[in-house]
């Protein structure tokens, strides 16, 4: 994953992320959409072989970048409780 | 969050995921498809083909077979130290040498021989090309790993689905056990004992809806749990199914930590 960026500003940020198609956009718009200070977030992929995703993520009250960091933590945070109780689940089950 | 398996054997695991959104769901089940690395024939050198199957036709069909990965052994060829040109760390040299006698002949997955005792045919049965009597088919052939993305044999996947947990609920002062319901289902769901009409594995639903469109208006009622999922991963034998789920978890952590690093760096 490169991402890149296109526009920057308090409020808004706008940027590319070479090499990845809807499995991650999709999952950030989601997570980005649940924070109270989003005011628009999604992305748009120009074509589907030749462009990569240009994302777009406009707030308000809080800074673009510290809501994108915010929303990238809790999507972590939220896979690594994934794989630990998904092995905490195949253990158990094998055990019982 | 809450994982529960339901049902897991060497090839396949159901489980349910509760407390997630969809975005999660459909980002692990694509991670699964198109990212995992798995092993699979991608160059074949053919010394001698008698047969009537084309050289590529042949080429094609050993791709499609599914191998035995170690993903620990290996590397990605873009990732290894010999830069993709092939070496012992991303490659593996499968054989292959059958001749015909008197009557004619099967060439099966399971004669493939390989180079890595642990890497080899998931299953030995496929069918490859037939030979006729006296033809003969040699050749090498080497497997590395790759994912999804690149070609759709690289996928340790066969199937990976999920569907909403379904709820199906009776309202027994407008059902009028006519059994109907019980008839349609072809999931067995509901019961009519002693004239009350009951659910069972609700689980197995596939929210056709034929009992709702059967009953009496507001009698049965099916609806999906959002932010619940049954999750059903068959793997093609190349991984364990569990290995995938977490392989793919582990992936996903990696891409959010790359862009965390980049959204950190603004």
């Amino acid at each position: 994953m490169e991402p890149r960026i296109i526009e920057h500003s308090t409020f808004e940020i706008k940027f590319e992320i070479v090499g990845e198609g809807h499995s991650f956009c999709n999952l950030l718009r989601r997570t980005l959409l649940q924070e109270d200070s989003v005011d628009f977030a999604g992305y748009n992929i120009d074509h589907p072989l030749l462009a990569s995703p240009v994302f777009t993520l406009k707030t308000e009250r809080r800074h673009a970048h510290t809501v994108l960091r915010d929303a990238l933590e809790k999507m972590l945070a939220r896979t690594e409780e994934f794989r630990k109780k998904f092995n905490q689940a195949v253990s158990d089950f094998d055990v019982a | 969050m809450e994982i529960t398996i339901i049902r897991k054997q060497d090839d396949a695991i159901h489980f349910l995921l509760e407390g997630a959104h969809v975005g999660f769901a459909n980002a692990l089940r694509r991670t699964m498809l198109t990212r995992v690395p798995s092993m699979s024939i991608d160059e074949v050198l053919i010394l001698e083909n008698t047969s009537v199957m084309y050289d590529e036709i042949l080429a094609h069909r050993l791709g499609l077979v599914p191998l035995v990965t170690k993903l620990d052994d290996y590397n990605l060829p873009e990732e290894c130290d010999c830069e993709g040109k092939g070496c012992s760390l991303c490659q593996c040299t499968l054989t292959l040498e059958k001749e015909a006698g008197d009557q004619d002949m099967m060439v099966y997955s399971g004669d493939l021989s390989s180079q890595d005792p642990e890497v080899m045919p998931a299953t030995e049965g496929i069918p490859l090309v037939k030979l006729a009597p006296h033809q003969t088919l040699i050749l090498e052939a080497y497997a590395r790993l790759g994912t999804g993305l690149e070609n759709a044999k690289f996928q340790p996947v066969a199937t990976v689905a999920y569907k909403n947990v379904p709820l199906v609920s009776v309202d027994k002062s407008k059902c009028n056990q006519c059994g109907d319901c019980v008839e349609v289902c072809p999931k067995n769901i509901l019961v009519l004992e002693d004239d009350v009409l009951s659910t069972q594995n609700t689980l197995e639903c596939s929210l056709c809806e034929a009992c709702v469109r059967v009953c009496e208006p507001g009698a049965v009622t099916i609806d999906s749990k959002e932010d619940s999922f049954l999750f059903k991963v068959e793997s093609t034998g190349a991984l364990p199914p569990e290995e995938i789920v977490e392989r793919a978890a582990e992936i996903l952590k990696e891409r959010i930590g790359e862009a965390l690093d980049f959204a950190n760096s603004l």
